[in-house]
């Protein structure tokens, strides 16, 4: 889960234009003209559609939004069509809007273009920055500006809520996730952290974007809280490297967090969830002495 | 002039223990030497202490054993096949165990139970020398064994195909690809148990073939007739390649090349004798290895080169080179 | 003594019955020369005989156990394969296999084998050289060195002669002349009926998977059979008290 992430991630930041070359051409739609018929294809813009639709709107999903592993809004995903990514069932839906992740289904999204439909496309957000900017454009492509704005405003408190004290200490994390990877500057994980009041480790070891973490590294860096994703639906097979025996007395004496992939995925507004539980995980380290607490 | 065969072996055995020591004192970690030795004869310093006996030890230690597997298997199978052109992937032996690890990361099973991807991989492994005997039959001669081997591998490849086609979502088949490139990175002591003691069973199968491989020289029916046994031959030559390049395909993934290269290099040096080539090229396979397990942890530390990755690239110009001058050899 | 004592030998090879329950036995002091046309069944006979082509009926030979059958026999095939680039003196040694214990270095009976070997068949000077450099001819005769090496009470030799030049064929049936004068035997299939005449104490003669003739050279050797079973006119006389043959026309 978070591998793909990270190539994701890594992609957009190389490629800036890649989103912007999809949003800036499209004119604010008003309510009025408002698609009536939308169907998603990424579980990005699945959960931005189902948070920010007015009811009715929305008409299909892509499978992945009804995954619990993936998805936040799994329960929610039921009330609509499931798809698949693939253009032919998508034309047969008939859709006034389509909206898109800008890694996924290349070939599908060139051939519904050329089919005639509106396609959108968003790629993965970089930060807290991005987020905004995804909720108010996915916002203003609905007709529901409104919704986006409240959506803006309930991340930004939850945001403010989690901050760290000016008086509170600033203990070092580290994001470790299946395959040797990590987070470092210019990723949301980097943002999550430091909303969340922590230091990242991979950041301080000069990592930028996603990228490997040797487990030497990470031993000797010494950090106060593990932070690491949880498996993705059947094989992680780098599990296995999270439970070295190295890390033994790291997690010992450090505290663990496990952070719901689904969270860090696609950010929207449940990175504010993930900057609350690992706030607060962060509060029972430095309360605890040290102990850890797993914050779910 | 040649070296005498002892001091060959000498040698070889001086630069395997130097390049592990270079091993356990090269990683990210940068370590100075020093420290690095402190900390893991002497055990100072917590982290330090970690890093070199719970992550490098057991990196340097799987790579000197996965290196002489592979290239004590190379040298057994190249002389009993009397082709140069020969390595241990040729048996499919490597490509049951991918399967077999392949299986364990797309069931699940490998999150459930800490050792099962290993696990399974050994067990490919066995299936895989199992369906070799059977397909090769009683009185098959190397031909059989080849054919029945390329046939194996091209089933094994395309039913790890097919895993990563119905992967149930992307990331587990990049983990998949990922893994089959090959590594040593940050494995443990617990694949060092796991994998030795077939590496050694496997290992003391291939000896005793030495001097059924040097009667091969003169063709299958002269060996016979000088007392070889050949089913006996090949039987411990397909277990003990199963049970040795399965353990290491279990814990390192494929590694490709090393079983090619290293006999290569060392046959002009023992004179030719498919006996004296097995433990040169046991050597020669363990430096081999582990220089290029130094190198991925040198030429890119940050991008976690794979190690399968960096043998072949190696490997396959080596590979060629081999193929024209046995072209040129032919005319 | 009988070295050899072959009971209605047969051998399939896929359909055809290449070899038709053959009885016979090789004595101490005979060099036996097989002849017959090719795809009489010589190399099937021979080994079938040695247990390496499953065969009915009986073979003392193909009855040993592995290791002995190595020690009571030696075995040239006609495939002249040398694998690897070793020299030729470890080509030749590798007929001292059966007879050494498995990791043993070599004794000096072992060394002086060989050394006899590679002087009875010219090959001494080639010793350091890697055998695969050397000419066919020269490495046939390197090959039949390893099986003289092997020193065993019997040789059986597919075509030894063949791609020798002249001079090396005599060598070549003179080696195994010495080893039946010696009282040692030696079986080897030939072409050169010449050659065989000069050398043989006795001829078989297959055709069609049978014998159809045993006995000494001028008893075999007549011209009814080689018309008979080669399909040949021939010349044969005596020369200075031995026979010469020479096929001068096809019959028919």
């Amino acid at each position: 889960m978070v591998l793909a992430l990270a190539g994701a991630a890594v992609v957009a930041s190389a490629l800036p234009s890649a989103a912007e070359s999809g949003g800036g051409g499209a004119a604010p739609a008003r309510p009025d003209h408002a698609p009536r018929r939308v169907v998603s294809m990424n579980l990005c813009t699945d959960q931005m559609a189902m948070l920010l639709a007015a009811p009715g709107q929305l008409h299909s999903v892509s499978w992945m939004a009804s995954d619990p592993r993936a998805s936040v809004l799994h329960d929610r995903a039921g009330a609509y069509v499931a798809n698949h990514g693939r253009a032919e069932e998508i034309f047969l839906m008939r859709p006034d809007l389509i909206v898109a992740g800008a890694f996924t289904t290349r070939e599908s999204v060139s051939m519904l273009r050329r089919l005639g439909f509106r396609v959108e496309e968003f790629a993965p957000p970089a930060g807290f920055d991005g987020i905004r900017a995804d909720l108010r454009r996915m916002g203003a492509l609905l007709g529901r500006e409104a919704r986006a704005e409240a959506l803006v405003a309930e991340l930004d408190a939850g945001l403010e809520a989690a901050r760290a004290g000016a008086d509170e200490a600033r203990p070092l994390a580290a994001l470790r996730y299946a395959g040797a990877w990590s987070s470092g500057a210019g990723t949301l994980a980097h943002e999550i952290l430091d909303a969340a009041g922590l230091r990242n480790l991979g950041a301080e070891l000069g990592l930028v974007g996603t990228a490997r973490l040797p487990l030497e590294r990470l031993v000797m860096g010494a950090p106060e809280l593990l932070v690491t994703g949880r498996p993705f639906s059947p094989p992680s097979l780098s599990e296995a490297e999270v439970r070295h025996p190295a890390l033994a007395p790291l997690l010992s004496r450090a505290g663990a967090a496990a952070i719901a992939d689904a969270r860090w995925v696609c950010g929207a507004p449940f990175a504010a969830g993930a900057v609350a539980d690992l706030a607060a995980a962060r509060r029972t380290l430095t309360a605890g002495d040290g102990r850890g607490g797993a914050a779910r | 002039m040649r070296l005498p065969y002892p001091w060959l072996l000498a040698a070889l055995g001086l630069l395997v223990a130097a390049l592990f020591c270079a091993s356990l004192l090269i990683g990210p970690a940068g370590l100075g030497l020093a420290d690095g030795l402190a900390a893991l004869l002497a055990g100072r310093g917590e982290a330090e202490t970690l890093v070199m006996r719970e992550i490098r030890a057991p990196r340097a230690v799987l790579g000197l054993m996965i290196g002489a597997t592979l290239g004590l298997s190379g040298a057994a199978l190249q002389g009993y096949l009397r082709n140069p052109l020969a390595e241990p992937g040729l048996l499919g032996v490597t490509g049951a165990a991918s399967l077999g690890a392949v299986a364990a990361i797309y069931t699940g099973l490998s999150l459930l139970i800490p050792l099962a991807l290993p696990l399974m991989a050994l067990g490919g492994a066995a299936l895989a020398a199992l369906m070799l005997l059977g397909l090769a039959g009683a009185r098959g001669g190397a031909l059989t064994l080849i054919l029945a081997g390329v046939a194996l591998s091209a089933l094994c490849g395309a039913l790890t195909a097919l895993a990563l086609n119905l992967s149930p979502n992307p990331f587990a088949a990049t983990e998949i690809m990922f893994w089959m490139m090959g590594s040593l990175a940050d494995r443990s002591w617990l694949h060092v148990q796991l994998a030795a003691p077939f590496m050694l069973a496997g290992w003391a199968a291939l000896a005793v073939a030495g001097r059924g491989l040097d009667a091969l020289t003169l063709g299958e029916d002269a060996a016979a007739s000088l007392g070889v046994r050949l089913d006996r031959l090949r039987l411990a030559l397909v277990l003990g390649t199963a049970a040795s390049v399965g353990a290491a395909t279990a814990v390192a993934g494929g590694v490709g090349f090393v079983g090619l290269v290293a006999p290569h290099l060392l046959r002009r040096a023992v004179g030719a004798r498919p006996a004296r080539l097995l433990p040169a090229a046991a050597l020669g396979g363990a430096a081999l290895l582990l220089a290029a397990d130094i190198a991925v942890r040198l030429v890119a530390p940050e991008r976690d080169l794979k190690l399968g990755v960096l043998t072949a690239l190696v490997g396959a110009p080596f590979f060629l080179r081999l193929v024209l001058s046995t072209r040129r050899g032919l005319a | 003594m009988t070295l050899l004592t072959l009971r209605a030998l047969s051998v399939r090879l896929g359909a055809r019955d290449a070899v038709r329950s053959v009885t016979l036995r090789v004595e101490a002091g005979e060099l036996v020369g097989l002849v017959g046309p090719n795809g009489a069944g010589k190399s099937s006979l021979m080994r079938g005989a040695l247990g390496l082509l499953p065969a009915g009926g009986e073979s003392s030979l193909a009855a040993l156990p592995a290791r002995e059958r190595a020690r009571a026999a030696a075995w040239l095939p006609q495939s002249r394969e040398i694998a690897w680039p070793v020299t030729v003196e470890t080509l030749v040694a590798l007929g001292r296999l059966p007879r050494r214990i498995p990791g043993a270095p070599m004794t000096d009976a072992d060394r002086e084998a060989v050394a006899r070997a590679m002087a009875r068949m010219d090959v001494a000077r080639f010793a350091d050289r890697p055998a695969t450099e050397l000419s066919g001819g020269e490495q046939a005769r390197a090959l039949i060195a390893r099986a003289l090496a092997q020193e065993a009470p019997l040789t059986l030799a597919d075509e030894p002669v063949a791609g020798l030049d002249p001079a090396h064929q005599l060598a070549c049936m003179e080696a195994f002349a010495a080893l039946a004068a010696g009282g040692a035997a030696a079986m080897a299939s030939l072409h050169d009926l010449g050659l065989a005449a000069r050398f043989c104490t006795r001829l078989v003669m297959l055709d069609r998977g049978r014998v159809v003739a045993d006995g000494p050279p001028e008893a075999v050797l007549t011209a009814a059979r080689l018309r008979e079973v080669y399909g040949v006119e021939s010349f044969i006389a005596r020369e200075a008290g031995a026979l010469v043959i020479q096929p001068l026309s096809r019959s028919r």
